[in-house]
């Protein structure tokens, strides 16, 4: 069992080595030149023109109103797709409207590239409005992510020469070419590789089927594969189907679950090489890589180990354990590849889900816990993870200035109060949003009506909503029944302040620190690549990002784990 | 502030045309060009062409001379309508009772311990697959229902086993219906049990 979780882990983290480089230097020469295509660059010029925009730059402020505004038409038109659902075509199931507050908790989710979903896709969404509205925000949440990233790496890198110097470039190019020339070519491919084998794209309605015992039963159709390649590869993580990719129709063989746990490192792993050409300092690109690429590969060990485990409340009666916890897991996978992919999906903030992380050993569910709380910096989402991290990366350099009484400095910048005040709110937001949530859930009757298990691990339950909809991941314990109207708006509060006043304060940033004059680095500056950058950056993602949560830890999964222990159930 | 919405309006549009509606079509164009079996859903048809289920979705067996497969949570899967698992936590007595239930329920086919796949709800309700090890366990009753040597059994087991990817990915497993097929296939369909 070790060798061969060594050698899956291993398979998969050397060909994200391999790809890191080569899908870097193509998302650099995308973004950060001129005409990245020739042929494809007229026809870009004239959808710009059509869009009425000019190439102009945008400072900060215009590019954060951009972003919003675009975001917020996403919202409205998700919002309403579902709102007339029942009078639009595609819907063969003839699925009414959906009731407002779920509408509204969806449209939320999937404009802020969370995800998370209080429905089951095949009893509530007809095909119009999975593949009209989902898939497009699918796209277009992602490449918001992306945008993000660019406008703070080009705000740290840039080189002042006069003080009108102060822009980001622009979030509309940005934003299309992400669309055009990263998601659409990636998500089409892997769309049918995915088909090929066995992920369905049809429109025919549901099948009665009559079995070969001859009983009836249902088979659930719909265009999977275009939306599944999306979610992916757009760390989304929002499922065709109820059982998301745990359905043989979105997940069929192990051999996808591979390719859907590389597709989704991809783009957050290769934008790490990226970020080194932008800053140009590609040891300092390869150092963050590296400090994500320890987390995520110590993440994923561990847990599997956890899943491997036989449940000491069974261990009496006549049943053979060797396959570890399988309770909410495919065999196909097994308790490998179902807690590898956990491990993933929580790294990088996508939520997609091939199996029920509610059912995994309290320990294994701590794994999941933490790989969110540190800030989904574990490579995290597409650019908005790498966004994450530079802010991460601001507070080391900090902290290290302080050790040594010097002004700290980044890419030869100089970082002033304002910035650190920025950054530490950035750093605020997660656990006063998650632990006021989770106590208000737990204080109020509404809350505490949705849990499933009891115990600790209704505790678990509700910190684990929390947490994934702030830090817009979008995988669940989904034994709590989050499709009420309380857990719906305040989820969707949670979401929106988790995306878009982080997005607000590192983009201010970037305003702030890209007029900067960029001082020559001697040798008393704190250099940020290395071992020893490494393991600062490791030290304060820990102690920052998970420490706070201790408490609550101890409240929920530790807790759990010492009833088990115990062989008490609840 | 005009200007962002007019823009917006403009891209939303786009991206819609793009996103939502070219890219799923071609997608659907290409994959039922290439893969026509595998896109409607891998489905398998009787002598009647009559749709009796899919290769990648379980479906429930009760009659003792088929293998039956992993359990489906309440109300999901192959017992509901909607795809999903239990999500119950391993401390919960609710999951403790269920996996109780289905060991009373079954452990008449065979006094060895039982694998433990077949007493836990799968992650989506339609896991197709069992692994060896749970073939081989109801191997002997299929083959005493069926009046055909266990070895027969057995080897057919061995023959419809799927290893794992590149020696590597998966676990080795068998799938049940696909089994019963074959074993309807050589020995006929099972008549009514007395």
């Amino acid at each position: 069992m070790i060798l061969l979780n060594t050698l899956q882990i291993a398979a998969l983290f050397l060909c994200l080595l391999l790809l890191t480089k080569p899908v870097g230097l193509y998302l650099y020469r995308i973004y950060e030149t001129s005409s990245p295509f020739p042929l494809l660059n007229r026809l870009e010029g004239r959808l710009l023109k059509w869009c009425c925009f000019k190439h102009d730059e945008q400072d900060w402020k215009a590019y954060l109103k951009s972003l919003l505004v675009f975001n917020f038409m996403g919202i409205m038109i998700l919002f309403l797709l579902e709102r007339f659902q029942g009078f639009l075509p595609l819907n063969p199931q003839n699925f009414p409207s959906v009731p407002w507050d779920l509408a509204l908790n969806v449209a939320v989710s999937f404009t802020t590239n969370t995800n998370w979903q209080a429905y089951s896709g095949e009893t509530t969404m007809s095909y119009f409005t999975q593949m009209i509205g989902l898939t497009w925000q699918n796209f277009v949440s992602a490449s918001t992510g992306m945008t993000v990233f660019l406008a703070l790496a080009r705000g740290l890198s840039r080189h002042p020469t006069s003080p009108q110097d102060i822009y980001l470039g622009n979030f509309w190019i940005d934003l299309l070419r992400s669309v055009f020339y990263v998601f659409l070519p990636g998500a089409f491919l892997l769309a049918l590789f995915f088909a090929s084998q066995g992920v369905i794209q049809n429109f025919s309605p549901t099948l009665h089927i009559s079995t070969l015992e001859g009983w009836q039963e249902l088979i659930s159709m719909g265009p999977v594969a275009s939306q599944e390649a999306i979610k992916i590869l757009g760390t989304n993580g929002g499922g065709f189907f109820g059982a998301n990719s745990a359905h043989p129709f979105e997940n069929p063989t192990p051999l996808t679950n591979f390719l859907q746990m590389l597709a989704m490192l991809l783009i957050p792993a290769s934008l790490t090489y990226t970020y080194g050409k932008i800053t140009q300092n590609q040891k300092q690109g390869w150092s963050i890589f590296l400090a994500m690429f320890v987390l995520a590969i110590l993440g994923a060990f561990l847990i599997s180990c956890f899943e491997a485990q036989p449940n000491p409340l069974l261990t009496s009666f006549s049943i053979d354990q060797s396959l570890g916890n399988m309770e909410g897991k495919e065999l196909r996978f097994g308790t490998l590849g179902s807690a590898h992919y956990a491990s993933v999906t929580t790294d990088i903030s996508c939520g997609a889900t091939n199996s029920l992380h509610d059912s995994f050993t309290p320990l294994g569910g701590m794994v999941l816990l933490v790989n969110m709380l540190v800030g989904e910096v574990i490579f995290g989402g597409v650019g908005i993870g790498l966004f994450s991290m530079i802010i991460f990366i601001i507070i080391t350099v900090f902290i290290a200035g302080l050790m040594v009484g010097r002004t700290p400095e980044y890419l030869g910048k100089k970082i002033e109060s304002k910035e650190i005040r920025f950054a530490i709110l950035f750093m605020a937001i997660f656990p006063l949003v998650i632990l006021v949530g989770t106590a208000a859930a737990v204080l109020t009757p509404q809350g505490l009506a949705s849990i499933q298990d009891a115990g600790p691990h209704g505790l678990s339950e509700i910190l684990y909503a929390f947490i994934s909809a702030t830090q817009n991941n979008g995988s669940a314990f989904g034994g709590l029944n989050a499709n009420t109207t309380w857990y719906n708006l305040f989820l969707a509060l949670a979401m929106l302040i988790g995306r878009y006043l982080p997005i607000y304060l590192g983009l201010a940033i970037a305003g702030l620190m890209v007029n900067k004059k960029i001082i020559h680095a001697s040798p008393g500056t704190f250099s940020t690549q290395g071992p020893l950058f490494i393991i600062l950056l490791l030290s304060v993602i820990i102690i920052v990002g998970a420490l706070t949560f201790f408490p609550v830890l101890a409240l929920a999964p530790l807790l759990e784990y010492m009833n088990l222990l115990q062989g008490k159930g609840f | 502030m005009k200007k962002d919405i007019l823009i917006a309006l403009n891209v939303s549009f786009i991206t819609l045309l793009l996103t939502a509606g070219l890219y799923p079509l071609l997608v659907t164009g290409f994959s039922s060009l290439f893969f026509p079996h595998q896109v409607s859903g891998s489905l398998i048809k009787d002598k009647n062409g009559k749709v009796i289920g899919s290769e990648l979705l379980s479906q429930k067996f009760s009659t003792p001379a088929y293998f039956f497969p992993r359990p489906a949570a309440k109300n999901k899967g192959y017992n509901g309508v909607s795809s999903g698992g239990s999500n119950l936590g391993p401390t919960s007595l609710a999951l403790i009772q269920e996996i109780q239930e289905r060991i009373s329920h079954i452990s008449k086919v065979n006094s060895a311990p039982i694998p433990l796949d077949l007493v836990t709800a799968s992650a989506s309700g339609f896991d197709p697959h069992i692994s060896l090890e749970a073939a081989l366990w109801q191997a002997p009753q299929v083959a005493l229902q069926r009046n055909v040597s266990l070895e027969r059994i057995v080897s057919l087991i061995e023959s419809m086993k799927e290893p794992r990817y590149f020696y590597i990915l998966g676990e080795p497993r068998v799938n049940v219906l696909m089994l019963n097929l074959t074993l309807d296939h050589y020995f006929g369909p099972p008549g009514r049990q007395p």
